[in-house]
């Protein structure tokens, strides 16, 4: 399976759009664990593109292709937005950030994603799930 | 999202079912607002019917703590699935919260 999609900014649809998503990938029969690692991140991913990336600027697009085999889940994702320094985010892990209301979303994916990759100064993401 | 509660003397025991993810942090705020508005001090959460957590939700709860502590209140997590609970370890926010296994655990020694 190979998908492109244009999405509008909108975090209702967007999350709406995951639902969907997580629906047409139940014939490649992925497990629960796995299918909650999928959910988290593309939410946190798009999540992430709307507030931060297009701002929720309705003229802008997020751009996300999708390559799903039974081995192996492809995601890319591309905002209109600044970009940001992916390499210089701080850890939210460390002691002294744990009481922070932000700044999870990168972390968890690089977390629970198998490989993640930023291009175009932060505006564009890929990451990889190993399914098999 | 359905939020239950019981009272065991000076604990409230709150229920949590369904995601507690970026549509349903709201509630989940609302609730907490009532428990500080009456000056609820001692707070349980029991997430065993929790099956989805996001940024979010941990931001919520965060949250929740810190205005607790406000009021030298505390709360307590109890029942968490195995999935909801790897983020809370990815996190590190196990060493933040007090996390427990059961709810009979957790209401020892509160």
């Amino acid at each position: 399976m190979e998908t492109e999609y244009k999405l509008k900014p909108d975090l209702g649809d967007i999350l709406r759009f995951i639902r969907n998503f997580l629906k047409r990938l139940e014939p490649l029969g992925i497990d629960e664990e796995k299918l909650f690692d999928i959910r988290l991140t593309l939410e946190e991913a798009l999540i992430n593109a709307v507030k931060h990336g297009s701002r929720e600027d309705k003229t802008k697009f997020i751009f996300l292709k999708i390559k799903a085999s039974a081995k192996i889940l492809e995601i890319e994702i591309e905002d209109e937005g600044q970009g940001f320094d992916y390499e210089n985010l701080p850890s939210p892990a460390q002691d002294a950030n744990l009481e922070k209301l932000s700044g999870r979303g990168v972390f968890l994916i690089r977390n629970l994603m198998d490989k993640v990759d930023f291009f175009n100064r932060g505006r564009k993401m890929r990451m990889v799930k190993y399914l098999k | 999202m359905k939020i239950t509660e019981e009272k065991k003397d000076d604990i409230v025991i709150c229920k949590v079912q369904g995601e507690v993810n970026l549509d349903t942090s709201p509630d989940l705020r609302k609730k907490f607002d009532s428990f500080i508005s009456s000056n609820t001090k001692k707070i349980i959460i029991n997430f065993s019917d929790v099956p989805y957590i996001d940024s979010s939700g941990l931001a919520t709860l965060i949250e929740l703590l810190q205005r607790l502590r406000k009021i030298d209140g505390k709360f307590r997590i109890c029942n968490m699935s195995e999935k909801v609970r790897s983020i809370f370890e990815i996190t590190k926010l196990c060493k933040l919260f007090e996390i427990f296994d059961t709810q009979s655990a957790a209401l020892e020694n509160f």
